[in-house]
């Protein structure tokens, strides 16, 4: 068989593969669906949540529920992360999703099962204005236009109240949007946050 | 020598790679990844979404093997077929304007975002 063929071949080989991977299983089990809260326009209950969960080492994350880049931090987050957590582990996670690029509500079930873990609240924003809020809290900047903020993964301390308008400042952050400082702005690596989560909760027990 | 099969198989090869570095290029602006590859699939392409410039390289690599082979000069004892060397020359162009196009596509969404 010549070259030629065999790269074809193998072109066509890994389209199939792609292709082929799709779990369709987990797009249909709406059954067994999380329970998703739709924020209004000042943040409840989210921000209700928050408050009450102080004490907890909260994690929060912005998302489009059918982004691949946020799908893949969502795995990350639930393998690298919430999978290796102790069982007791005084952690609370928030995920606030927002249709970026199209994703709807029905979609969310589907990207929650990526975190593997009962620790989550899953938010629906479906003006999007949470998004613009982080991105002017956070400073997420490109030059000087605004960075929307989906994509970001945050941490806060125990002891960090939600007192204003706007939501607080996190301890930590990490994102996968392109455009930002990188030495301000970490990208996204999963075991780094992961030792991040671990070094908050042991500063929290002290 | 008849050289059509491995012409085509290469530019194919080409073109095939320059789709699959599309979709890595746009994965993460694609609202189309979900319903096409599911939830799973679509991690996966994210994940592996680094490999794009690589296959972009590669598919540059196969596109100068087509040039080479219709451009070269024959062997003086092999019958040239001059129509079907003109209608693979052609071939090769289309194609490489394809593959090119669609190559930097897939770079846009860095650029645009």
């Amino acid at each position: 068989m010549c070259f030629g063929s065999k790269s074809l071949i193998l072109g066509v080989l890994c389209l199939s593969i792609l292709a082929g991977c799709g779990d369709r299983k987990a797009a249909s089990q709406v059954e067994s669906a999380p329970h998703v809260v739709v924020l209004n326009n000042e943040d409840q209950p989210l921000r209700e949540d928050f408050n009450r969960d102080q004490g907890f080492v909260r994690l929060m994350i912005l998302v489009d529920p059918i982004c691949p880049e946020c799908l893949r931090g969502l795995a990350d987050m639930g393998e690298d992360v919430l999978a290796k957590l102790p069982k007791d582990a005084r952690v609370k996670v928030y995920v606030v999703h927002a249709p970026v690029i199209g994703g709807s509500d029905k979609n969310i079930s589907a990207a929650a099962e990526l975190l593997h873990t009962t620790l989550a609240t899953n938010y629906w924003n479906p003006t999007g204005d949470f998004g613009r809020q982080m991105s002017q809290v956070l400073g997420l900047l490109h030059g000087s236009s605004p960075v929307y903020a989906w994509d970001v993964y945050m941490i806060y301390p125990p002891n960090t109240v939600w007192s204003g308008k706007d939501p607080p400042q996190p301890s930590y952050l990490m994102h996968q949007l392109p455009g930002l400082d990188n030495r301000k702005f970490p990208p996204w690596d999963g075991k780094l946050f992961a030792n991040k989560v671990r070094d908050t909760l042991a500063a929290g027990d002290q | 020598m008849n050289e059509k099969p491995r012409v085509v198989g290469v530019i194919g090869g080409a073109v095939g790679l320059s789709a699959l570095a599309l979709a890595f290029g746009v994965c993460c602006v694609a609202p189309w990844a979900v319903t096409l590859l599911g939830v799973a699939g679509a991690v996966l392409l994210a994940r592996v979404a680094f490999i794009q410039p690589y296959v972009v390289a590669a598919t540059i690599v196969l596109l100068s093997l087509g040039f080479w082979y219709v451009y070269r000069r024959s062997h003086p004892d092999v019958a040239c077929d001059l129509m079907q060397r003109r209608r693979l020359r052609w071939l090769v162009w289309g194609a490489a304007i394809i593959v090119i196009a669609i190559d930097i596509a897939s770079f846009a969404p860095r650029f645009l975002a």
